[in-house]
This record gives C-alpha cells, structure tokens and sequence, in this order.
C-alpha cells in the first residue's frame, strides 16, 4: 500500500518537507481572504456594532480547538493498534498548536465577552469546556515531556488522549448539565438567524485558513520531531537539508 | 478477615486475581495503619479549615458544603493514589504481577477495589459527620454519603490510570495531579450538584443516577486501559 | 472609508485590535518556534555528520 510506504518516518519526513510550503501558502492566501471579507466587506451588525468582528477568529479557534484533539484521538488510535511511531509523532506535533488554539479561544471570547456581556470571564458551558479541554492538551504535553524514554511517552501520550477523548463528552455535557442547574450567566452567543451570508461566509474561510495552518505547522513541526529522534540513522545523514549545507561549508 | 492465599496446588482460576490482588493490597495497607488515617485526617482537617478561613455564617456554610465536601474527598483519593501502584513499582512486585497467571486487568481491578475500601469508603463513612458541621440536615447528609460511595470508585478509578501512567517518572504526582483532575470534574458535578439539588428541594436521583452510570461504565473499561498503562510503564 | 473609524471599531477597539493581535502574534510566535526547531534538528544532525567525517579522516 502506497499509504503505509509513508508511515515510515524516513520516507514521510521529505513528503511533508514537500507538502509545507503549499499548505503555508494556502493559509496565508485563505487568511488574508478572510480578513478581508471579516474586516471589510461583511457588514456591521446590528446588535453589537463592529465588536462582533472577533467572531471571525474566535469561533475558528474554537472549531479548531476541538477539532485537533479529534485529530490527535484518531492519531492516538492508530498509535495504538497499528502501533506507527508515525502516529506519536503526529500527536506530539499537533498537540502545540491545539493548546494556541485553546488559548486563542479563550482569550478572545474573554475580549468578546466583556464589551458585549459586560465581563471578561462568565462560568458559560462553553467557555469553561474550553477550559477543560486546554488542561487536557497541556497535561498531554506534560506528560510526554516528562517521560525521558520515547517509546514509552508515545504509548502514554496516546493511551492519556484516548482516555481524555472517552471523557471529553461526558464533560461536556456534565458542564453543560451543571450551568443549567445553576442558571448561572444566561449568555448566549448565538446570532439569531439573521447572519449575514458574508459573516459565514468569512468565518468560514477563516477556519479553512486555521485549519491549513495546522496542517502546515504540524508537518514542519512533525519534521523537526523526526529528525531529533532519528538523529542517528543512516538516512538522516542523506537528506538535501543537510548535505547541501555541509557542501557549502 | 480471613484472607486464603493461593497456593499452586490450588490451581487457582483467573477470575480471582481481582481478589488475589485486593486482599494483598488491603493486609499491607493494614499493616501501616498510619498511613491509612493519613487520607482520613487530611480529609477531615481540609474540610474544617474552610469554616476558619470563611467565617462561621451558617447560611454561608450550608451552601457551600457540597463543593466543599467533594472537593476535599477528590483530594485526598488524589493524595493516595501514588500509593496504589509506586511501591510495588519500585520493588519489583509490579513486574511479578504481570507475569503472574492472573491477567494484568483483574490484578488492577484488584488493586482499585483495595484503594477503594481504603480512601472511598472511609471518606463516605466520615463525611456526614462533617456535614454536620455545615448545618446539613440528615436528607442532605445521606444524600453525600450516597454520591460519595458512587462517586468515589470513579475517582479511584480514573486516578489509576493516572498513576499508572506516571510511574517513575520525575515530579510523578504534580504530574499525576495534572492528568487526573481535569477527568474528575464531572465527578465534581454530578456529586456536588446530588448535595445542591436536594438542598433546594429537588429530587437528586438524576446526579445519583448519572454517577451510578459513570461507575458502571468505568468497571467495565477501566481495568484494561490501567492494565495497559502498567504495562507501557514497566517496558 | 475612514480608517481611524475602521481602528477605533465603535470605540471598542481595544476588544477587536486585541484579539486579532494575540491571534496573529501566537501565530507568528509559533512559526518562529517552528522554524528554529527544525533548523537546530538539522544542524544537530549537521554536526554529527562532520564529527563523524573528522573521525574518519584521523
């Protein structure tokens, strides 16, 4: 199978070095694209004036957010089964820009929040499952970061996840659950029906533009991973990068 | 409590390795009796510091008992949990077990029974008394037992996980700490919201219930997802 | 199109400029990041390759 020839790190490390640059330049092409549509074209709206701008960052992150330790899940499934170090190393990747992403989430609906609901931070269900998901990815990191030996941080990284994927619903609802219970802040972000096509349309393209991005990091950072760990293979030594800068000098 | 060993000849069957497991857990735990109370007394001063640091408002009290109360307990199983697995990792018994005849998942089903009947179960039986102190009334205070006793296994449960996973690896229990207690917070909920919801004259048998479920459930997948952890640990 | 009313945003643009801000900043950041992992991973392994080569040549 074509597909598993790439699971290899050595011949998935010049692919992705291929693939970096077309994912970067579709992310930055969709970005400017969508700031362009958020900041300019779609219109004012007409409850809470131009403040609702932050949306077209802040709902991509958000979808990001969540989606990335999907990503991470399905990663850490094949990790487990199939057992491809591919697979670790993908989850290692993508766990940094997950974490941004959360923060992100987090950061700009605390700036959204407090022009339009009048606080920075409210015990919403949603905001704070975001901030639950953010532990998760940073206790991921910390534990592969703790464990020395890599064999074992990639089985342990992988089993934490899918653990931390089986609970991510039943937090979700029990926040959602609990918010109720205490009919805390009644905030609500939906716009109603009436968005405008051009805010969706913006939103959308901003959350293409996130989603390229990730890919893009996540290859060039699964890039550096490979190398630090193959430092002492034989076909780390053949790679363009490194030849060609060993014939200069 | 009378605790048969197996011997060879008495060709054991797999199934009780759950009680292989327990029952040596439970006689050590019992042998260091000190370190049993540990958890217990923890409990019971972090409890009673809350009343000094907030004031003696009984209404203040009363309606912050329920979070309180959860979270201490979720404390102090958090406290113990490096015991389940750290000394028997540290002198080789843990490998012993793995080879062992008994599978690896009843022997950690074994262990989380024994942490139970030694953190969980204690906590429960102690904790009407400080719910006394919270001026909680006697439908209130069952209500906490009954949360506690179907919670608790679920907080012992996903700490295994946790604690199997971080075993010798350095700063292991701020790290176990960091894994766990975002897994335990719809524990938290549900345990807290049964205590709240009686409180204000409601029925709790809906958080009772979903916490039944989440002890259920975890019984069921649990023991194989710690069973794995020890194993990736002891490679 | 006036753009001091495009940067004040309703006076609000403390919220808006904010958030796009640590957007593109953590984005930027992260790249940087990126970029200085993979280039020390190369020398890293760049610098095997000559102490090795120097090995082989004494």
């Amino acid at each position: 199978m074509s597909l598993f020839k790439y699971s290899a790190p050595s011949s998935f490390y010049p692919l992705a070095g291929r693939l970096v640059p077309w994912f970067g330049t579709l992310a930055f092409l969709l970005c400017v694209a969508g700031l362009y549509i958020g900041l300019f074209v779609a219109p004012e709206d007409f409850q809470q004036g131009e403040v609702y701008r932050i949306i077209f960052i802040h709902v991509p992150a958000a979808w990001m957010a969540m989606f990335i330790y999907l990503v991470m899940a399905f990663y850490a499934v094949l990790a487990l089964i199939y057992q491809t170090r591919l697979s670790s190393m993908m989850m290692e990747a993508l766990a940094p820009t997950g974490a941004i992403f959360t923060a992100l989430a987090l950061w700009t609906g605390a700036l959204w929040g407090r022009p339009t609901w009048g606080t920075y931070w409210a015990w919403d269900a949603r905001m704070t499952s975001t901030l639950i998901l953010l532990f998760l990815y940073v206790g991921y990191i910390a534990l592969i970061n703790a464990i020395e030996d890599k064999k074992r941080s990639d089985k342990a990284g992988a089993l934490l996840v899918l653990v931390g994927s089986v609970n991510v619903p039943i937090i979700y609802f029990s926040v959602k659950w609990w918010n109720t219970l205490h009919q805390g802040a009644s905030v609500s972000l939906t716009q109603g029906n009436k968005m405008a096509a051009t805010m969706l349309l913006g939103m959308l393209v901003m959350a293409l533009a996130c989603w390229m991005y990730t890919i893009a990091v996540s290859l060039c950072r699964v890039r550096a991973i490979i190398l630090e760990r193959e430092k002492n293979a034989q076909w780390v030594r053949n790679i363009r990068e490194v030849n060609d800068q060993l014939k200069v000098t | 409590m009378s605790v048969v060993l197996p011997t060879a000849e008495m060709l054991p069957t797999p199934e009780r390795g759950v009680w292989v497991a327990a029952a040596r857990d439970i006689k050590l735990a019992m042998r260091s009796k000190g370190e049993l109370a540990q958890a217990l007394v923890f409990f019971v001063i972090v409890v009673s510091l809350f009343p000094l640091a907030i004031g003696p408002e009984t209404a203040l009290l009363k309606r912050i008992a329920p979070g309180v109360v959860w979270v201490c307990a979720l404390l102090s199983v958090l406290l113990t949990l490096p015991r389940m697995f750290q000394q028997d990792y540290t002198d080789g018994t843990l490998e012993q077990l793995a080879l062992s005849r008994y599978p690896l998942p009843l022997l950690c089903a074994g262990k989380m029974v024994a942490h139970w009947l030694t953190t969980g179960l204690p906590v429960a039986v102690v904790a009407p008394l400080l719910g006394l102190q919270f001026g909680l009334d006697s439908r209130e205070l069952m209500v906490v037992v009954a949360g506690l006793l179907l919670g608790t296994p679920v907080l012992t449960m996903l700490g295994a996980v946790g604690a199997a996973l971080t075993l010798g690896v350095r700063g292991g229990s701020i790290l176990m700490a960091l894994l766990v207690l975002p897994l335990y917070i719809p524990v938290l909920i549900f345990g807290a919201g049964a205590v709240e919801s009686t409180m204000a004259g409601l029925d709790a048998v809906a958080n009772l219930s979903l916490l039944g479920a989440l002890a259920l459930s975890g019984m069921v997948g649990v023991p194989f997802a710690v069973a794995f952890a020890v194993k990736i640990s002891l490679d | 199109m006036n753009w001091t009313d495009f940067f004040s945003m309703d006076g609000r643009g403390f919220y808006v400029w904010g958030s796009f801000g640590a957007f593109l900043g953590c984005i930027v950041i992260e790249i940087v990041l990126v970029r200085l992992r993979i280039h020390g991973a190369q020398a890293a392994v760049r610098e095997e390759v000559v102490v090795q080569r120097l090995q082989e040549r004494q």
